[in-house]
């Protein structure tokens, strides 16, 4: 066998057939899914889904056929999040005429939910049997029971690994991360991998006393592209200087210049509590320790700095992996595999590879397809006619 | 003897009127306390309130209390003992209510902006004390603590043992809206003692509320926890100094 067919398992002759074959029912499958129900009748629609569809079945594809997962599912990451941020932008001025949330849309329940506030509204409605979110359980846009149906889903399948698979946030310090080859920082204290809990279990406690989600309205930098609210009074200057000054650096500046995504391993509270998932999820991440040279490259290389030399000598990522697999491709002994818990650690690794990679490119694409699709056809919508809307 | 007639201008004799009215119903409620002294007072109401409203309290107290108490690292026993301590500070500062409130405690709340001020100034008094604990460690090492002789040492392990009865007594003294109704019922009992008691019984309502959180020393088993708590401090720090910095500037605002 030659280094590919090592590297695969697969002699020279399957090698194209095998990702095939197992790139077919995903396709299928992501046709369902993008669709729905029936074929898209508006002709700018239909290019947009079929264009997504090819995109996402060919990055399904090149991870089946070359065994690399990080690289074509970042691709596919930051992808989502600047469609995300194009797709929901253009939607606010659709709607409402700018990205201003006005008191009048959070009165009368219109603001859209996001799975950030999710920590922070469960204390106040198991003590108030109420959701402490200017939002709609049920209906308009983005509502709360949809958000928290699809957060259980992406948790029973990914855990944690939302966090590098379907978050539409997480790949913008991602994306940020990947500009400079060779970072001008290399050492990060650790200490601030704790940053994320503090964050959490603080403005938990502040969201129960006040009764109001404290992360949305004081610390989330995303508000800075997607929504925030109108500045009517001193303490919402306050509130858009932090939203914007944490964008800048957390998702954008320190990314760049440490190659890590600061905004999601050293600050984000969702991330500190989507951790707890990766301990009832089936899949982890782990280190075969007869293979391992202790090169040190994962801990090198984590944008999530989920290894560190401890958690390399007990053979496992820690709990905050997201599960992204850069360091399974970048791993010089194939070392490190993705886990199915419960079965044999690093003995079957492209077995365990293909029963991760199913459900979560399923859930990602099927979450994140219509996003990108969406931004396709604003796309083409200005191209034809001149106008986004 | 000449008998000098002395007249008084309207506004003067307003304010005479008043003070008569006031002295007289002040005296109608002690006659009225009087007459039941024969029995022990006990502000029963003040429980009830405490124990309907102690979720509220909980929660006004929790962003200090849970960082303390995850900071510190202790077990469980030794996080009841620091509970203890918080709820000794916690009483005094109600208990000082209690006095205010007999003495004029509607008349407190009158005075808007000095009190926004005031309770601003506690606010920021808080931060710092949170923001020091989360940077600094003022526990002395074990092989110092047992033999700590020197005057310094002592006054660290004394200021240890005292630091959560100072949150406790910082944390007392906000006015929360549990907080703000007890003070309003209590300022209406006649004698220092019935306003006190009052307090005591709203302190005791709210207590039970309380009881789990040295089960955080549960955390322990876990090797970061203190610094989690101590992050959570600095964190807390700064929320609070906003709310006070924001207080201070809205009670000059109104002056």
């Amino acid at each position: 066998m030659n280094s590919d067919e090592m590297k695969t398992g697969s002699p020279q002759k399957w090698r194209f057939l095998k990702p095939l074959l197992l790139t077919i029912p995903m396709a299928l499958l992501l046709a369902m899914t993008l669709t729905g129900k029936e074929k898209p009748k508006d002709p700018i629609t239909l290019m947009a889904v079929i264009i997504t569809w090819v995109f996402l079945v060919t990055l399904f594809y090149l991870m089946m056929s070359t065994q690399k997962t990080n690289r074509y599912r970042a691709i596919f990451f930051s992808t989502l999040a600047v469609c995300f941020v194009f797709g929901f932008i253009t939607n606010l001025i659709e709607i409402r005429g700018s990205m201003l949330l006005k008191d009048a849309d959070m009165m009368a329940g219109e603001t859209p939910f996001c799975h950030l506030v999710l920590p922070f509204i469960l204390i106040p409605a198991i003590l108030t049997k109420t959701i402490i979110f200017p939002g709609s359980l049920l209906g308009s846009f983005a509502p709360v029971a949809t958000m928290v149906v699809i957060w259980l889903g992406a948790s029973l399948a990914l855990g944690r690994g939302w966090c590098s698979w379907a978050c539409f946030f997480g790949g913008m310090d991602a994306g940020f991360a990947q500009i400079l080859r060779k970072p001008p920082i290399k050492k990060i204290d650790r200490r601030f991998t704790l940053l994320p809990w503090a964050v959490l279990i603080g403005m938990a406690l502040i969201s129960a006393a006040t009764l109001s989600p404290s992360y949305c309205e004081w610390l989330c930098p995303f508000k800075a592209v997607t929504e925030f609210p109108e500045v009517t009074s001193s303490t919402r200057v306050i509130q858009t200087v932090i939203f914007f000054t944490l964008f800048f650096f957390l998702v954008v500046l320190f990314p760049i210049l440490t190659g890590k995504r600061t905004q999601c391993s050293l600050f984000c509270p969702f991330a500190a509590f989507q951790s707890l998932t990766n301990a009832v999820n089936v899949f982890d991440v782990r280190i075969d320790p007869e293979k391992c040279v202790h090169c040190k490259k994962c801990i090198q290389l984590c944008p999530t700095l989920s290894i560190d030399e401890e958690s390399l000598a007990r053979g496992r990522a820690l709990l905050s992996c997201t599960k992204c697999g850069k360091c399974v491709d970048n791993c010089p002994k194939q070392a490190i595999s993705f886990h199915v818990k419960g079965t044999e650690a690093c003995k079957r690794a492209i077995l365990d590879r293909n029963l991760f990679l199913y459900p979560a490119w399923l859930f990602a694409a099927t979450f994140g397809g219509g996003t990108i699709a969406g931004a396709i056809a604003r796309l083409f919508k200005l191209i034809t006619t001149g106008s986004l809307f | 003897m000449a008998i000098i007639k002395t007249t008084l201008s309207p506004r003067d004799e307003g304010r005479r009127l008043l003070c008569a009215e006031i002295i007289k119903n002040k005296e109608i409620k002690e006659e009225e306390y009087t007459s039941m002294s024969s029995a022990p007072y006990i502000p029963i109401q003040g429980f009830f309130l405490g124990l309907s409203s102690g979720t509220v309290c909980f929660f006004s107290c929790a962003p200090v209390l849970t960082p303390y108490l995850l900071g510190e690292g202790k077990k469980t026993g030794g996080n009841f003992i620091s509970l203890i301590r918080f709820m000794m500070g916690r009483l005094l500062g109600y208990l000082l209510f209690g006095i205010i409130a007999w003495e004029g405690g509607q008349t407190l709340l009158k005075f808007l902006p000095q009190r926004e001020i005031f309770f601003g100034a506690v606010f920021i008094i808080l931060s710092l004390f949170l923001a020091a604990y989360g940077f600094f460690d003022f526990r002395t090492p074990c092989a110092a603590d047992a033999a700590a002789k020197s005057s310094a040492l002592k006054f660290i392990r004394a200021g240890s043992a005292l630091f959560p009865a100072l949150l406790g007594f910082l944390t007392g003294i906000n006015l929360c809206p549990p907080f703000l109704m007890a003070l309003a019922d209590s300022s209406n009992t006649a004698t220092l003692l019935g306003s006190t008691a009052f307090f005591f019984m709203f302190f005791l309502g709210t207590l039970p509320f309380f009881l789990p959180m040295p089960f955080l020393g549960l955390l322990t088993r876990f090797p970061r926890v203190r610094m989690v708590g101590k992050m959570t401090a600095v964190l807390m720090g700064a929320y609070y100094f906003y709310l006070g910095m924001m207080k201070c500037i809205g009670g000059m605002k109104i002056q």
